[in-house]
Parts: structure tokens; sequence; C-alpha cells
């Protein structure tokens, strides 16, 4: 199975390779160079350049969503019980949700400062409602059959919480979780052109305007293999607390 | 043991429950039978304190219920079995919300494992069994908690009909060994036969019939003309009141 995957990232790898290679070809442009130049330029810079960039961007995006999720399910395991409360809040929620959170950045520098703070929060403002959402809706999926069988063996209060609602919804929350993912690191490309000197967004968008398009490829890559640590760490995370699913999807397909 | 007076409960302003009145002594086992919507489901949940009821009272061994009671098993409908729980850790779960200690728990729940067969599963996922496996976890779940009462909602209506005259023989076989009292609810005439000491037949909320089971017991009951007897008898009792 890992193999396999591991194989599957190969081939997707490979696919964009040759349609990079190609575009590079038909347009015998600077501004889109060879792979080959690039992926050994990303060799070359990516332990003195890249790295701290990429560590700078990594604590940034870890932490935003980790706030992000402790929130947002927070607020989400509680609207999706207290059907009194949701009532109240799910209006907040659809109301804030659509704005174009990013437009903020400027008041989140001016309350927060222009470090990191105003960053992180950004990409959390951003992220969090994805979470409360899909928290809320899949508490409120769970079939009342498990709570009247938890009830009924004795487990009450936060045990609830322990026994029943957290797994029942977990792999609901891995899903937010990788599309939160994928729009942090978006965020968190454009919050990173403000105020820093660090930040694979710095990075991409610096090299851009010293017209070093070599670099700047490279930078794109490095954004890209971070994007994919992090969804195979998800990957890990899924394989470790929600092996029950996998195992389910399995004896399904035998059965058809 | 059980004593139930003038039960009443409603559901959205429909009376699913109504006047139901019963008692059943210690050891003793019941089936109710009726069909779907007759608020036989309801009359477990009462009977387990999962819902209150709106008038009347359940009294357990002289303590009225208007909670769980720690005694009391209760299987329901789809077994009730968590998805996200092994074999293992599903019949461990009440243990472990009692407190018990780790190696207590193991050996309570290997034995019981053991007991019905289903030990070598003991790391699978409910998903991962057939449906009479699945069956005989949640029996072991609530036999963990040695219980003197069990409640089953139509525990057995998912399962083929071999599988199900296994389930059926489990339970008589626990019942008799354990002295347990149970109550069954069922829309199976065969299984309210085979499985019920006395038998009520429930209709619209009410109890419209009772009957008492002179053969129940005899594993080797459903082979008899008297098992056919009883189960024409039945189902006379109930197409009657259809005509009606």
């Amino acid at each position: 199975m890992k193999t396999k995957s591991r194989l599957n990232i190969f081939y997707g790898a490979l696919l964009i390779i040759v349609f990079w290679w190609v575009l590079h070809i038909i347009f015998s442009s600077k501004v889109i160079p060879s792979p080959y130049t690039v992926i050994i330029n990303f060799f070359n810079i990516l332990i003195p350049v890249l790295l701290p960039h990429l560590v700078m961007s990594l604590y940034r995006i870890v932490t935003a969503v980790l706030l992000a999720l402790l929130l947002g399910v927070s607020i989400g395991l509680f609207t999706g019980i207290n059907n009194r409360v949701d009532q109240y809040i799910s209006p907040v929620i659809y109301l804030i949700y659509p704005i174009p959170k990013i437009a903020f950045l400027p008041i989140f520098m001016l309350l927060f400062g222009l470090g990191d703070r105003s960053k992180i929060i950004l990409i959390m403002v951003i992220v969090i409602f994805q979470i409360i959402v899909t928290t809320r809706d899949s508490v409120k999926n769970i079939n009342p059959e498990y709570f009247y069988s938890a009830r009924s063996m004795g487990v009450t209060g936060w045990e609830t919480y322990r026994h029943v609602i957290i797994p029942a919804i977990l792999p609901q929350i891995l899903t937010a979780l990788r599309i939160t993912v994928g729009t942090s690191i978006a965020v968190l490309f454009y919050a990173e052109n403000f105020a820093t000197q660090y930040g694979i967004g710095y990075h991409i968008m610096n090299s851009w305007i010293m017209v070093n398009y070599v670099d700047m490829f490279s930078g794109i890559l490095a954004v890209s293999i971070l994007g994919l640590l992090i969804f195979q760490s998800i990957d890990l995370l899924e394989d470790h607390f929600c092996h029950w699913v996998k195992v389910g999807n399995k004896k399904r397909l035998e059965i058809n | 043991m059980i004593k139930v007076d003038n039960l009443n409960f409603s559901y959205e302003n429909k009376k699913v429950v109504k006047d139901i009145n019963f008692s059943i002594t210690e050891g003793k086992s019941w089936a109710i039978i009726g069909p779907s919507g007759c608020g036989k489901t309801t009359l477990i949940y009462l009977l387990a304190g999962l819902l209150e009821p709106d008038q009347g009272m359940i009294k357990i061994n002289d303590k009225i219920i208007n909670n769980i009671r720690e005694e009391t098993g209760v299987i329901l409908q789809n077994y009730g079995l968590f998805p996200w729980k092994t074999v293992h850790n599903n019949v461990a779960l009440g243990l472990k919300v009692r407190n018990y200690q780790k190696g207590k728990i193991e050996k309570i729940v290997l034995k019981v494992l053991k007991r019905l067969g289903i030990d070598n599963f003991k790391d699978k996922y409910p998903a991962e069994l057939s449906g009479g496996q699945n069956q005989r976890v949640a029996v072991a779940r609530t036999l963990v908690l040695n219980p003197d009462l069990l409640l089953m909602d139509e525990p057995f209506s998912a399962l083929d009909a071999i599988t199900r005259e296994e389930m059926q023989n489990l339970i008589l076989k626990i019942h008799q060994e354990n002295n347990l009292s149970y109550l069954i609810v069922t829309h199976n005439i065969d299984e309210a036969v085979f499985l019920g000491q006395k038998i009520a037949v429930m209709k619209e909320g009410e109890f419209i019939h009772q009957i008492d089971n002179p053969y129940f017991g005899d594993i080797k009951l459903r082979e008899k003309e008297e098992f056919f007897q009883l189960c024409k008898k039945l189902r006379i009792m109930m197409s009657e009141d259809d005509l009606l």
C-alpha cells in the first residue's frame, strides 16, 4: 500500500514535469525555465536559501491551523450539540464566512503588529470557518442510536465526547483539514509579501522582482513539496486514528 | 422484578405507548410481538431508562426507573456497536467507564468473547464482521456487565434464518445458565414463540393479548408440533385484529 502511494506520487510528479517541460519548449521564454535547470538549482539553494524560508512558513501554517482546529472544533461541537446555540451562532457564521477576510490583513497588522502574529491570525480566521461548519454538521449527522447505545452502557458527560462524538467526526475533520491546508498555503503566500524577509512567499515574490525566474520556480517547487509533506502527514494521522474507515470501505468493495 | 404501571408515552403529540401494565418476575422471559410502528421500540427505550414516560411508572426491583440502570443490558436494533472501536474495545467500554482496572477488564472481556466464540475477532472492527458475528459482539458487550435483565429490540431482524436461530439458541442458553430475565421485542412469530415464556401482542401502543407459553425452554421446540400450534394461534390472534 505504502509503495503504491509512493509510486503514485512519482507518476504525479513526472506528469507535471513533462507538462512543464512542454510549456518551456512552446514558450521558449526565460519566464518558464526548464524543469532540469530549476531542479538542479533547487538542490543547490535548498539548504542555504530555501530551508530558512520553508521553516518559517511551516511554523506559520502549523500554528495557524492548530489554533483554528482547537477553536473551530470547540465552536463546532458547541453549536452542533446545542440546537439553541446553533440558532444564534450559525447566522453570525454565515454572515462572516463569505467576507474576503484577506482584505483584513492591513487591519490585523495595525491591531496585532507587523510580525508573525498578524499573519498567523489571518490564516486562522480564514480556515476556521470550514472547520466550524464541518464539525457542526458532522456532529448533527451522528446516528442518534450511537448516543442511546452509549448511554445504555453507562457512558455520560465528557466520556460521550471521548468515546462517541470525537471518533465519529474525526474523519470529516481530517477532510476539512486537507481542504484548509490548501487554502492556508495560498493565504500564506499573500501574507508573506508584507513586512517580512522570511517565508517561502517572500522568497518567490522577491525572486520575481529580482527577475530571477530560476530561483522563483525553485521556490514554487518548494511550496509544492511543503504541501505534499503536510498532506502526507494528515494521511498518516488518518491511518492511525481512523483505521476503521479504511477497513469498512475495503469490506464494502469486497462485497460489491 | 419489573412492574409497569399505566405506562404512557407520546411522540410529537402521537400516543405511541398507551396504558401498558405488566409485571415480570425474576428469571422469566417475555416476548413482545407486533407490527412495525406499534410502539414496541419505544417501550424498550422506556424500560431501559433512555426515555422518560409521560405518565405511569416503571419499577425494577422496587426502584423507579428514571435513568439508566447499571444491571440492565440493552441490545438495540442495529447492534449499537461503535464502528470506530475494535470488538475488544466495544465490549470493554462499559467496564472502562465503570473504572474497572485494566487487568480485570482484559480478563472479563476475554472470558466473555471466548464463551461466545468470537475471541478470534477481538482486534477486528465491526465492519469486518458478518451480521451474526456483530450480534454476538453486541451480546458480549452486555454480558460483561453481568446484567440481571436483558432488553432486546428486534436484535436478530437483520440476520439470515440459520444465524437467527443460532442466536436465539444462544440467548436461551444464556438465560438458562445465568438465570437472566429478558424482554425481547420482535415482529417474528417463530422468535416470539421460541423465546417468550410469556408473549404479548402489541398493536398501536397497547397490549391486545397476553398468552403463556408452556413449552418455553426446550431447545428442540422448533421441531415439535406444539410449536406450530402456538405459532398458528398467535398468527390468528394477530390477523383477527387486522380484520376488525
